[in-house]
């Protein structure tokens, strides 16, 4: 089957591939076996759709994830595996883009990596450092930022 | 690969651009506490983010509760408000629009705490403000008095943890609180609570440690006189007795409880799986028998530790075949012999999957069970499905070199498939969870994994053996630290703590 980015560039997938995208196998239920025309992806370009095919070619066979996901949200692991640790070596751009189109296509087990590779970045870092890393502004009014840090000031490290 | 990322330039689709559930996900994966304060801090929806997940489950100390009591309980009235929504470009619309910091927070657990100033009023501060509290657990001192009733307002615990309790507390004052926690699965009781109240301690104390029947009037005397004070005096068996939350699942009771306390208190529920008792200085031994025989049909987990005076030192070498269920058992060898593991005792098929063995160290008790005890009923076929077994150091276990040797046989034995064991073709009559359990030799692992799926779903002897065999006794000091969760299932063999 083929899937058709937003720069119109038709990429051919298999369809078992394209499948661990939920958006796309739900898509693939509704219109029935046979698609011969291209599925439209208007809000993923090419780049990073085939990083994505990449990505579920390599997890194709992945068993699903278990089902307590909500457990507590304490215990969530900041594991990466290796490979989805090398595949998430890409610039600040793509990294976003990529975790913008797996929340779109619906891949959650991509989400996830990508998630978790910026919480890695965080980790470690000064509320400023992390700022200018990923060029976020400081939103806050002084007496804000005064505020916060006395309410949480038992939270900080020592 | 942070460095990797990190030196990018600032790119059109940036953090900025990614939605706000976005956001909210990825924090989720930041779970240190100094990590989220900082997180919090990058800006505002990252602070929208944060703070729940920060509020949600606070680490506390000594060092930090007086700040945590001073933001999420001040004495300002009213609270002061946050806004749960920024202004800016955040596309969070869902949450309420403000909240108390108080508010969000699920998890209490002062275990921690051994002593502040005005600890016991920022205990009932803190209860009164956080009216979404899931889970409490208590502090060793100051969870007296007034930070005890204030528990009354926490209506929607499901977990209440009293055992770390040192300093005594009044049993009536809360059995009350009690009343007001309809939702609690999981109950510990406090371990030196006593009913007592101010003047009549002493007396109270005398009548516990006397035989009940005898003394009840003496009882019945004293609470007319504290209850009258607050209302129009109540018959003996409600003070004494207590109501059980109808979701109960684990309880572990403590404490100066007596008789009554036990058998009048009515039927315990039938969701309750664990049940442990330990610090019991005046209940009798029919009375606990009366009572965890109610308990024991539906019992997985069952502990029973010292102090408890009045049980026999063989009371539960016939607990197996009461507690058909059984996968774990915590006892005190103080209460139980070698017996308990003779053929009459325990069948081959039980369910039991570790035994912890802990002991008051009190005279003769290291010899009462030794691993011998128990490779023995293994060789012969008995308790197939058991894999872990821990051991007190008091027990005296491996203390000399041909014992250590003893004590390694056992770790082999837990680690081997023992279906065939015994020689009878008992396995036939398995019956239970796992799938394939009685084809034999042939099939054995696919019996561990039977196991496995049945309970904690950790039980692997193919594995285990490889790690457990050169030196198990070793290795479980070695992880003594660690606590119980490592230790739970997940390795077969035997620990020594």
């Amino acid at each position: 089957m083929k899937l058709l980015s937003s720069d119109n560039i038709e990429i051919q997938v298999e369809k078992e591939v394209a499948e661990r995208s939920v958006l796309i196998k739900n898509m693939l239920e509704d219109v029935g076996e046979t698609v011969e025309t291209p599925i439209p992806i208007p809000n993923v370009n090419e780049a990073v759709l085939r990083k994505v095919i990449e990505w579920c070619e390599h997890h194709r066979n992945d068993p699903p994830p278990p089902a307590d996901e909500d457990s507590d949200s304490r215990k969530k692991s900041t594991d990466i595996e290796e490979w989805d640790q090398k595949f998430m070596q890409v610039d600040q751009e793509m990294l976003f883009e990529i975790i913008l189109a797996a929340n779109y296509l619906d891949i959650k087990p991509l989400l996830d990596v990508g998630c978790k590779t910026v919480a890695n970045m965080i980790k470690g870092k000064s509320p400023e450092e992390i700022r200018k890393t990923f060029n976020i502004q400081n939103d806050f009014t002084p007496e804000e930022e005064d505020q916060i840090r006395r309410e949480n000031e038992w939270a900080e490290d020592r | 690969m942070a460095s990797v990322n990190g030196d990018a330039q600032p790119a059109s689709v940036s953090c900025q651009s990614l939605p706000f559930e976005i956001v909210c996900e990825i924090v989720s994966y930041i779970t240190s506490q100094p990590a989220l304060h900082t997180t919090a801090r990058i800006s505002r929806r990252f602070n929208i983010a944060a703070t729940p997940l920060l509020y949600e489950h606070p680490e506390l100390s000594a060092s930090n509760i007086d700040a945590f009591v001073a933001s999420v309980a001040p004495t300002v009235y009213p609270p002061p408000r946050k806004a749960a929504t920024s202004s800016s470009s955040s596309s969070s619309s869902s949450s309420p629009a403000e909240y108390h910091l108080a508010d969000l927070v699920r998890t209490l657990d002062l275990s921690e705490i051994f002593w502040t100033e005005s600890l016991r009023t920022a205990i009932a501060r803190l209860l009164t403000h956080c009216r979404s509290l899931t889970r409490f657990v208590g502090p060793p001192k100051s969870f007296t008095g007034t930070a005890l009733r204030a528990l009354r307002h926490s209506t929607t615990l499901t977990c209440l943890d009293l055992r770390y309790c040192q300093e005594t507390c009044d049993l009536v004052d809360f059995f009350h609180v009690l009343n007001h926690l309809p939702r609690l699965t999981v109950l510990h009781f406090p371990r030196s609570a006593l009913f007592s109240s101010p003047g009549s301690r002493q007396s109270r104390v005398q009548y516990s440690t006397h035989d009940t029947a005898s003394l009840s009037p003496t009882l019945t005397i004293d609470i007319d006189i504290n209850v009258t004070v607050r209302s129009q005096p109540l018959p003996t068996t409600l003070r004494t007795t207590f109501f059980y939350p109808p979701n109960l699942t684990t309880l572990s009771v403590s404490g100066g409880i007596i008789d009554s306390t036990l058998l009048a208190s009515g039927t315990p529920p039938a969701s309750i799986s664990s049940f442990a008792i330990s610090h019991l200085p005046f209940v009798r031994m029919t009375a606990v028998r009366q009572y965890i025989h109610m308990l024991a049909p539906q019992l997985s987990h069952l502990s029973v530790l010292h102090p408890i005076p009045h049980l026999p030192h063989n009371f539960l070498d016939r607990i197996l075949v009461s507690c058909p269920q059984l996968t774990q058992l915590t006892a005190s060898v103080d209460f139980l012999t070698a017996h308990i593991f003779d053929e009459e005792n325990c069948a081959p098929d039980h369910p039991l999957e570790r035994i912890d063995l802990d002991c008051s160290g009190g005279m003769g008790s290291e010899f009462k069970i030794s691993s011998d005890d128990i490779s023995i009923a293994l060789m012969e076929g008995r308790l197939k499905r058991l894999r872990v077994v821990r051991a007190s150091v008091k027990l005296g276990w491996g203390r000399r070199g041909d014992e250590m040797r003893r004590v390694k046989d056992l770790a082999e034995l837990l680690c081997m498939d023992r279906s065939g064991f015994g020689e009878e073709d008992d396995d036939e009559d398995v019956e239970g969870e796992g799938e394939g359990d009685g084809e034999g030799d042939g099939e054995g692992d696919e019996n561990a994994d039977g196991d496995a799926d049945g309970e904690e779903g950790d039980v692997e002897p193919d594995v285990e053996p490889e790690i457990i065999e050169p030196a198990p006794e070793l290795v479980g000091r070695e992880r003594k630290e660690n606590g119980e969760e490592d230790v739970n299932g997940k390795l077969a063999g035997v620990w020594l703590f």
